[in-house]
């Protein structure tokens, strides 16, 4: 069970009363399938803990292409970035419109406030479009 | 790059950013703690800036529009719908159907730049609409999930969202060239759009 494994690297608690196809998180009802989609980022969180907050929730509802490999981008190319001082904190969520028409991840990096941080964000957003797999990717930087 | 798009006899929307950038420099000067507070002309630069490049865009995108001959119903309507009611969504939505076209992200410099053109301008249009209704302070900007705060009396928003306006304008040569090369598909974008 591979999954469990997994599910036990994370601080985020499960209540491990699944029977293979559902698991109960929160609260709610989640398919084990579309947990999986998003591991890389729960993965993600627990290696930052400090610094990730993620709504699953939110996540999993988002309805996204090839969402495992966008899931697993986003923390590749955010890894980099994660050390660094300047970046406080990163919330990932799943954005999808009143209408539930248009379904995105949203990256909330959270910067102290100076002109170095205002540098890194703009490298972070710009270059983070330049692949395809960001298509579904939103990123809003905050400065505190 | 032509980034005064609209002809002698029309308002120039570039004004509005070189007004933004007039607030900005003359900001100590103008500022009055009991009537002009930073935080109102970071809120009018904020706003200015958002309208300047929303204006451009739509511009420059109604003038690639006017040389395709094979939808004129298609493009009358978008037109239309560029100039009344839910504007400033419909434009994002024409953006959006432009960077998840198969057809037309096969060039990815052009692809990247959409993209970055949709992200910039989600960001300015979500500071713009805090700025003009949000009166608490630190005010928030809503996304789909809930409110995220900001702090418009920080010099650092304004210079970040300088930053967007500008990719904005750098990645216009690209829009131009994608409405320019894609016509057949842009038609058929236009006949599905909602």
């Amino acid at each position: 069970m591979i999954f469990e494994n997994e599910v036990e690297l994370t601080n985020y608690k499960y209540e491990i009363t699944y029977d293979d196809e559902i698991i109960k998180h929160e609260g709610y009802w989640i398919s084990h399938k579309k947990l999986l989609e998003i591991l890389p980022l729960i993965k993600f969180a627990e290696k930052f803990k400090n610094k990730v907050e993620l709504d699953i929730q939110s996540l999993i509802e988002a309805i996204i292409p090839e969402k495992y490999k966008v899931c697993e981008y986003i923390t590749k190319y955010l890894e980099k970035y994660m050390t660094l001082k300047e970046l406080l904190k990163v919330e990932i969520f799943g954005d999808i419109d009143d209408n539930r028409l248009y379904h995105y991840i949203r990256i909330i990096p959270i910067f102290e406030s100076s002109e170095k941080s205002l540098d890194i964000s703009e490298e972070l957003e710009n270059n983070i479009y330049e692949s395809p797999l960001s298509n579904r990717i939103l990123v809003f930087s905050i400065f505190k | 790059m032509n980034t005064n798009p609209t002809s002698k006899s029309n308002f120039n929307p570039e004004e509005f950013k070189n007004l933004a950038m007039y607030l900005k420099e003359n900001k100590n000067s103008i500022h009055n703690p009991s009537q002009i507070s930073i935080e109102c002309i970071n809120r009018v630069i904020a706003g200015r800036l958002y309208y300047s490049v929303f204006l451009i865009l739509r511009e420059t995108i109604i003038r690639g529009l006017s040389n395709y001959s094979n939808c004129p119903k298609e493009i009358s309507n978008f037109i239309n719908a560029l100039l009344v009611g839910s504007v400033h969504n419909t434009l994002l939505r024409f953006i959006e159907k432009l960077r998840d076209n198969d057809n037309l992200n096969q060039n990815p410099e052009l692809n990247t730049a959409i993209r970055q053109i949709y992200n910039s301008l989600d960001y300015l249009k979500g500071h713009r609409v805090a700025a003009d209704y949000e009166l608490l302070i630190p005010t928030s900007v809503k996304t789909n999930r809930g409110y995220e705060k900001i702090k418009f009396e920080d010099d650092i928003v304004i210079a970040k969202l300088e930053r967007k306006y500008d990719n904005i304008i750098k990645s216009l040569s690209k829009l131009e060239e994608i409405l320019r090369k894609n016509k057949n598909d842009i038609c058929e974008i236009l006949r599905e759009f909602r």
